[in-house]
C-alpha cells in the first residue's frame, strides 16, 4: 500500500497544504474500511482506480464521484474500499479554494461535489485522463500542480486576511483564542464572520474546534492505549468534559470507544512521508 | 485561456438559508421574510403547541418580539449542511442582552448565548416554506435569570 505527501511548488505553497497519491499498487486481497476525523482542509480528488463509496451522518453509502471538490467534514467519515486503490489528490488550505476558485466553500461542507458540476468538462476531462494515464506517481501530482496552475495564471489570486487567519487556526491545531484573529483583522465581528464563512465554509470558533480534535486524533492515530488526561492538556482542554463533549460531536464515538474501533489510515500503512515536488 | 470554473451556479438552497440568517443578525425582519413563503409553517421547538403557526404571523411575531426585547440580539452560523435535496440544516449560536420581558421571562438586563439548530424546507422555488428551530430552552431561561 503506497500513501504519500508532496509538497506544491512555492509558488502554490500559499494554496496548497500538500498532494498525495494512495495507490494499492494492484487489486487488494480483501474490502477495506478506512475513516477520517474532520481535518479543516478542503480537497479536488481524482479516482483513477475503481469506484469507492462514503458513509458519513448524511450518507449510509454513497458511491463518490470519480472526480469531485470536498467541503470542510464537521464529523467523522468511513470510506469502503475495495479492488485497486488509485487516489490522486489535492490538499488545499482552509480558504484556497474560494481565493483560487471564487468558490462559496459553505456549499461544500458535509458534501463530495462532482468536478463536472463546479468546472468545465473539457477541463475536467483533460485533467483526469492525465492523472489516469500517467506513468508515475510524480507524474501524476504534476497533473494535479497544472490543474490548479490552469487556474492560478488566469486569475492571479492573492491571499487575503481570511486565508491568513484560517491558516492560522490550522497552525496553531486550533489552540487559540478567536477573538485575537478578530482584533488583527480590522473588521466588525460580523463582517468577518461573514467572510470567514463564505471562504471556509464555517464559523471561525467552531472549526477552530474541528481543528484541534482533527489534531487530537491525529495524535492518537494508530495507538491502541492513550493517557487521555495528558492528551487533552496538550490539546489545551479547559476540562475533560469539554474534551469529551466536543470528541464525541464530532468523532460520535467517546474516546474510549473511537481508540478501541478506529480503522484510521494509519492503521494500514506508516505515516505518510512528505516529498518535495522541486 | 479561460478559468476553469463555471460561470453560473444556480442559487442553492444552503444560500436562501445562510442570507436568512443573515438578514436576522442585521434585525431585519422584511428581508427575512422575503426569502420564505408567508404561508409556511415555522415551529418553535420548545414552545410547544404555541410554537407552531405560519411564518408569516408567528414567526414575524417572535421575530419581532425578540428584536425589541434583545436589540443587540446577533447570531453566528457555525455550519450549514443540507439534509437531502430539500432542506437544510443551520447550526446558529445567537447571543443577546434583554431590555425588556420576554414570553414571559421578566427583564433582568441579563446576556444570554444560546446554540440552536434551524431546519429550513426549501420548496421547488427555493423559498422557504417550512423552519423548525430547537434550542435548550431551560439553558435560555436560566442564563436570563428566570
Amino acid at each position: 500500500m503506497f500513501y504519500r505527501k508532496y509538497q506544491p511548488s512555492s509558488l502554490l505553497s500559499a494554496f496548497v497544504e500538500c498532494y498525495f497519491i494512495w495507490d494499492s499498487e494492484g487489486p487488494m486481497e480483501e474490502a477495506m474500511i478506512v475513516e477520517s476525523p474532520p481535518n479543516g482542509f478542503c480537497s479536488v480528488v481524482f479516482n483513477y482506480g475503481d469506484a469507492y463509496y462514503l458513509q458519513n451522518r448524511k450518507y449510509e453509502k454513497l458511491q463518490v464521484p470519480l472526480q469531485f471538490v470536498s467541503g470542510q467534514s464537521i464529523y467523522s467519515y468511513k470510506l469502503f474500499l475495495q479492488g485497486s486503490i488509485g487516489i490522486a489528490g489535492i490538499v488545499f488550505k482552509p480558504a484556497a479554494l474560494a481565493t483560487v476558485f471564487q468558490l462559496p466553500v459553505y456549499e461544500y461542507t458535509e458534501e463530495r461535489i462532482d468536478l463536472y458540476k463546479v468546472f468545465r468538462q473539457d477541463v475536467v476531462n483533460k485533467y483526469a485522463a492525465q492523472i489516469k494515464l500517467a506513468t508515475g506517481k510524480e507524474q501524476r501530482v504534476k497533473s494535479l500542480e497544472a490543474f490548479i496552475m490552469h487556474q492560478y495564471n488566469v486569475q492571479k489570486p492573492e491571499p487575503d486576511y481570511i486565508d491568513t487567519a484560517a491558516n492560522f487556526i490550522i497552525e496553531h491545531n486550533g489552540m487559540l483564542q478567536v477573538s485575537d484573529l478578530l482584533r488583527d483583522s480590522y473588521m466588525s465581528r460580523r463582517s468577518f464572520e461573514r467572510k470567514f464563512f463564505h471562504k471556509v465554509g464555517l464559523s471561525p470558533k467552531y472549526y477552530a474546534r474541528i481543528r484541534r480534535i482533527g489534531y487530537l486524533c491525529n495524535l492518537i492515530a494508530g495507538k491502541k492505549k492513550v493517557d487521555w488526561p495528558a492528551v487533552f492538556h496538550e490539546c489545551e482542554f479547559y476540562d475533560q468534559a469539554h474534551f469529551i463533549k466536543d470528541f464525541e460531536e464530532f468523532t460520535g464515538r467517546t474516546p474510549q470507544q473511537y481508540l478501541k474501533e478506529n480503522t484510521e489510515l494509519a492503521n494500514y500503512v506508516e505515516k505518510p512521508k512528505t516529498q518535495s515536488l522541486e | 485561456m479561460s478559468t476553469l470554473v463555471k460561470q453560473q451556479q444556480e442559487l442553492s438552497l444552503k444560500n436562501a438559508s445562510v442570507e436568512f440568517m443573515f438578514a436576522y443578525q442585521q434585525r431585519n425582519i422584511d428581508k427575512m421574510l422575503s426569502f420564505c413563503d408567508k404561508e409556511g409553517e415555522v415551529f418553535f421547538q420548545p414552545l410547544g403547541n404555541a410554537g407552531k403557526g405560519t411564518i408569516g404571523e408567528l414567526g414575524k411575531a417572535i421575530w419581532l418580539g425578540l428584536i425589541d426585547s434583545f436589540p443587540d440580539i446577533d447570531n453566528t452560523v457555525d455550519a450549514a449542511v443540507a439534509q437531502d435535496g430539500e432542506s437544510v440544516r443551520c447550526q446558529v449560536v445567537i447571543r443577546g442582552t434583554q431590555a425588556k420581558d420576554f414570553a414571559g421571562i421578566v427583564n433582568k438586563g441579563k446576556k444570554f448565548e444560546s446554540d440552536h439548530i434551524f431546519i429550513f424546507h426549501l420548496n421547488p422555488a427555493n423559498k422557504i416554506d417550512s423552519i423548525q428551530i430547537s434550542w435548550d430552552h431551560e439553558d435560555f431561561q436560566r442564563q436570563l435569570g428566570s
